[in-house]
């Protein structure tokens, strides 16, 4: 249980995007502060993720696949959350991901200009994932969804590096308790390691963002706690890496965030040198 | 005065790597095709390893090294020519069509260490000084005898990681490493090996020389009557018994007559 399996084309690892698409992700993000709604925060979120994800399997002779990757809804239904030329899909190769989104959409963004001072420039941003709100929270029939995949994946491939699975919700299950599949997802394991699932808190309370704590008194809320203590514990490796890039972590840190996006987790992920100027 | 150098390169892609995404780079590269027998008053050799995690990076690496080689070994020249480089860099892959994440890799461009050395002689024949230039993890070994007399930049196999400092294509992220570009020297005798290499192989070296072997034995026979297997052989063998990281594979001796 070392987590220390090469990721290559040989022997790829997967990742498993669990996104909750019930009513409750209308709501605003921030307690009401901001214009956007959940739903459309996660879908920026998870767009964002898979467009890392991308990148960093991007050579200059094309994708490699490092990754297969899943995004799975659940709301009014539980299922693959893919939209255009992906939909219906379960783990998809992320080359395919790389050239096959649904749109890509010309973005404004804020750029240092090398001087002290900030641009807007265009950046292109891939859309794979649209928002959705409907429905109640099966989560525990999306965590049982996303063990019953990874469960195949891991047999197919025993050696890899641990599946990640990274979990945004506002955190409310209408379908119990939905620590009992959570743990027995992590128990899911290849030789190399258990599957690690990171929860991504969206929550309306005005509280600070929180990446990556280490224990749960200073969450905001019951459902934060919650997903705090259905986290995995991160592995020394990527709690190494997190250490270098500045965040304040201990042994009893665990993948869990609280209105924070999960980008620094792909940034964590070893697939061969990454410079320490590229950030 | 000219001294008299023997030269010899190999290298090795990573394992499921085909030729073509060989990302590091060698000085002289036709010292890879054969030994070469060096009369001269100076000798200059480099190594890079162009980063996993960029694109593009082979091309850099190899573009830091040429630059090396042809004269750019003091750290200010070196840190001159960057520019030029950079430029060339950027010419030479614009003009490929790119769809959008290949676009994003130019954007951030292109990272490299890079390891140079240089070895002049002295008044008195075979001895002399030589002079490193050096960023990232690619390391030099200098060995007399059984003995590792100099290494660097690294000199401890707990130094490496896989989020090194790396020159980059792009100026405005050289910002730290252009401070971080070290320079070591000394001297050389008759009889003394260098041995220059990129990092999977400069780790197993010194976690060799960390447990009291010594690992320069290999190095000096590779390629030799007195080496039985050829290198690709030889370093698959060690990346199968766990012992070397998978990795592009370089490395460069020069053995001072």
């Amino acid at each position: 249980m070392s987590y220390a399996a090469e990721i290559s084309r040989t022997n790829p690892s997967c990742f498993v995007f669990l996104i909750d698409q019930s009513g409750s992700m209308a709501d605003r993000c921030g307690a009401g502060e901001s214009k956007r709604s959940k739903a459309q925060g996660i879908a920026d979120a998870i767009n964002k993720l898979l467009q890392n994800l991308v990148i960093k399997c991007a050579k200059s002779d094309g994708i490699r696949d490092y990754y297969h990757v899943a995004v799975i809804g659940y709301g009014a239904q539980v299922g693959s959350a893919f939209t255009g030329p992906l939909s219906g899909r379960d783990l998809v190769p992320i080359s395919e991901i790389a050239d096959r989104p649904a749109r890509i959409e010309e973005r404004r963004k804020k750029a240092d200009d090398g001087a002290g001072g900030l641009i807007e420039e265009s950046v292109k941003f891939p859309v794979w994932f649209d928002p959705a709100a409907s429905g109640g929270t099966p989560m525990c029939e999306a965590l049982a969804r996303a063990q019953a995949l990874l469960a195949a994946w891991l047999n197919e491939h025993p050696s890899c590096f641990p599946p990640v699975v990274i979990h945004l919700t506002d955190g409310e299950a209408t379908d119990g308790d939905p620590t009992v599949p959570a743990e027995a997802l992590r128990a899911l394991a290849s030789n190399d390691g258990e599957v690690l699932l990171f929860n991504g808190h969206v929550s309306s309370h005005r509280a600070s963002p929180i990446e990556f704590p280490d224990a749960e008194d200073t969450l905001p809320d019951e459902y934060a706690r919650l997903l705090f203590r259905m986290s995995s514990f991160l592995p020394d490796h990527i709690r190494a890496f997190a250490q270098q890039e500045g965040y304040n972590v201990s042994p009893n840190t665990r993948g869990f965030t609280f209105n924070a996006d999960f980008v620094a987790v792909i940034r964590f992920l070893d697939i061969g040198t990454r410079p320490a100027n590229l950030r | 005065m000219v001294m008299r150098a023997f030269v010899q390169a190999f290298c090795l892609p990573k394992e499921g790597s085909s030729p073509d995404e060989y990302e590091d780079a060698v000085e002289p590269d036709d010292a890879l095709e054969e030994p070469l027998e060096w009369v001269r008053s100076c000798v200059r050799c480099a190594v890079a390893d162009g980063a996993a995690e960029s694109s593009f990076s082979g091309l850099w690496a190899r573009l830091l090294t040429k630059a090396y080689v042809r004269g750019a070994v003091e750290l200010g020249p070196f840190r001159q020519s960057l520019p030029d480089l950079q430029r060339s860099w950027r010419c030479l892959v614009k003009y490929r069509p790119a769809p959008w994440y290949v676009a994003e890799k130019l954007r951030v461009g292109a990272f490299s260490t890079i390891l140079g050395v240089s070895l002049e002689e002295e008044d008195r024949a075979g001895a002399g000084n030589w002079s490193c230039l050096a960023l990232g993890d690619s390391c030099l070994f200098q060995v007399r005898g059984e003995q590792l007399v100099f290494a660097c930049p690294l000199s401890a196999s707990s130094q490496f990681s896989s989020r090194p400092l790396l020159l980059c294509s792009e100026p405005e992220r050289n910002l730290r490493a252009l401070d971080s570009i070290k320079q070591y020297g000394g001297q050389w005798q008759s009889d003394d090996r260098f041995f220059l290499m990129t990092d999977a192989l400069a780790c197993w070296f010194l976690e060799g020389h960390e447990r009291g072997v010594s690992p320069w034995r290999a190095l000096r026979d590779i390629g030799t009557r007195d080496f039985s297997k050829g290198f690709p052989q030889w370093i698959r063998e060690l990346r199968t018994s766990g012992a070397l990281k998978n990795d592009d594979v370089t490395l460069l001796r020069i053995d001072m007559a």
